[in-house]
């Protein structure tokens, strides 16, 4: 029940919360479209594009490669002791 | 002619405190457009390293000090003979916040003049040529370096116009009442006390002390506790900044001799450096960097690997980087209530290297592999601890009394006058507004004559 309060009426009083509500609600809104006009693009950012290899930028097939290449040379090194 | 006193008659046209490259280049421009000068010089024949400074930040302790040489000569009796030509982003990078206030182009015929004083030959000046799109070569000379005590020496000896006092550090600058021009210097004197040097509204004052020795000046404590000549608006002494050294930042193989790119009518040794156009530096927010590839590897595994599988030689190269910092306000040097050995107050000279410094080196070299690889023409290697672990500087001081043409941001304007003084100049490093990738000397001695130029009313703009 809404209090009494002398020289407002219930009429005024429903106006009065009815206002700061459309207020507060259109406050919200400007500033729910603001930030979002403020907020950055949303970030796509591509994958990168290479692979890395002890710091080198090489392509997959290439680092495979020069994986392979080290681990056959390592087993040359092994062999070589036999 | 040498002096070994201040004459009793003074009678110059112009007075130079520093007998380094920019004062001594100065000096002879004017002398050469018939001005009698006087330089004032706080050390003596022999080139000496004191202990003017203790850094602080990323140059610390003594650095700074291997580099500040006192004596007829000043820092080119240390230097390596390096010389760069700045580009055209160099003087107006976006991703560095600061522009120069003088068109670079206006520039371009001090660095020709420059070229010869420095023993090089002025077509290298301007040369570029393409490397792959985005990055271009630029040659750096580095034959022996210049030293200007010994070959200038005899020319100042002989010289009627030009009188040179040596031992003699400027401990005050006066000014008037006003604080618009300089009235008089204050000498210490070898035998000890003090001389006083009257100087006339019409004679201009050149301060050419080194990258470190102008804001040293300019930020001389008075006697009357008032703030110091040319620190009206608080900026002498800040926005100090080196050229960061990574070195062996990277490395690089390619199809393509980097060492075969050299101009033909060019003496030198071969140095050289690739450097982003500025069309992909400011797509990409890159600061000044030279990528250094001259330390080429006889059959670098990485090499024989692309070229057995491209059936095309390929090259390995080490890759040194040397980048720009951003001008940061709070990098600077202050006055110490010690005294060096020249009764001048030891500075205190703090510089770090902020993320975007050290991230700009790495930028860049990724920068050239993914254009290397879109091409199919090489492969970069990017050593992280070498550039967010390991720094290097090279001795270069710049921007402590930079030039600008807000007196609120900068100390000097574009003719390097010191701002609300008629009669107050200052050559030297301390002027660059920003860094950009190329090593200074070359500029120091052409920004000298274009200031010579300016006193003769013979300046280009």
């Amino acid at each position: 029940m809404t209090p009494s309060t002398p020289g407002l009426s219930r009429r005024a009083w429903f106006g009065l919360g009815g206002a700061a509500l459309m207020a507060t609600a259109a406050t919200a809104w400007r500033l729910r479209s603001s930030s979002a006009e403020a907020a950055p693009p949303p970030r796509a950012d591509a994958a990168i594009p290479y692979a890395d290899h002890d710091g080198w930028m090489v392509s997959t097939a290439e680092k495979q490669a020069l994986q392979a290449g080290a681990a056959d040379l390592a087993a040359d090194r092994a062999g070589a002791g036999h | 002619m040498f002096l070994t006193d201040l004459p009793t008659a003074p009678r110059y046209d112009v007075v130079i405190v520093g007998a380094g490259p920019a004062g001594l280049s100065c000096a002879m421009a004017l002398s050469a457009a018939g001005r009698r000068v006087l330089v004032i010089e706080s050390g003596g024949d022999a080139a000496v390293v004191g202990d003017h400074s203790v850094g602080y930040g990323h140059f610390a302790g003594g650095y700074w000090n291997q580099h500040w040489v006192r004596g007829l000569g000043g820092t080119s009796q240390a230097w390596t003979g390096w010389c760069t030509i700045p580009t055209p982003l160099d003087f107006d990078n976006p991703a560095v916040g600061v522009t120069w206030p003088i068109a670079y182009e206006s520039m371009t015929p001090y660095w020709r003049r420059a070229a010869p004083i420095l023993d090089h030959r002025a077509a290298f000046v301007g040369y570029q040529a393409p490397f792959v799109p985005g990055f271009v070569y630029r040659p750096v000379p580095t034959m022996a370096p210049t030293r200007f005590a010994e070959k200038f020496g005899p020319v100042l000896r002989a010289s009627s116009e030009i009188h040179v006092l040596l031992e003699h550090p400027v401990v005050g600058l006066e000014p008037n009442a006003a604080r618009s021009t300089l009235t008089g210097l204050t000498l210490a004197r070898p035998a000890g006390g003090t001389r006083r040097l009257a100087v006339t509204p019409a004679q201009p004052v050149v301060i050419a002390a080194g990258g470190l020795g102008n804001a040293q000046l300019l930020l001389l404590p008075r006697a009357d506790g008032g703030v110091s000549v040319g620190n009206e608006s608080g900026v002498a002494g800040r926005y100090l900044m080196e050229h960061p050294q990574f070195t062996l930042a990277g490395e690089v193989v390619t199809d393509a001799e980097l060492d075969r790119l050299w101009p033909a009518d060019n003496t030198g040794s071969g140095m050289h450096v690739l450097v982003a156009e500025p069309t992909l530096a400011r797509e990409r927010g890159l600061l000044g960097a030279g990528l250094q590839c001259s330390r080429k590897t006889p059959d670098h595994p990485m090499a024989r690997f692309f070229g057995a599988a491209r059936g095309r030689p390929y090259f390995h190269y080490e890759i040194t980087i040397r980048g720009e910092m951003r001008p940061a306000e709070h990098n600077r040097v202050v006055p110490t209530t010690e005294r060096d050995a020249f009764g001048l107050p030891r500075l205190a000279a703090r510089c770090v290297l902020d993320a975007g410094d050290h991230r700009n080196a790495e930028d860049t070299l990724r920068a050239l592999g993914e254009t290397l690889m879109r091409l199919d023409r090489g492969r970069v290697r990017v050593n992280n601890d070498r550039i967010y672990h390991q720094i290097d500087g090279q001795g270069h001081t710049l921007g402590t009394t930079r030039m600008g043409a807000d007196p609120e941001t900068s100390v000097v304007d574009g003719d390097c006058r010191v701002h609300g003084y008629t009669n107050l100049f200052v050559a030297g490093s301390s002027v660059f507004p920003s860094g950009g990738y190329a090593n200074p000397t070359i500029t120091i001695v052409a920004l000298a004559l274009r200031l010579a130029d300016q006193l003769t009313g013979k300046a280009t703009t």
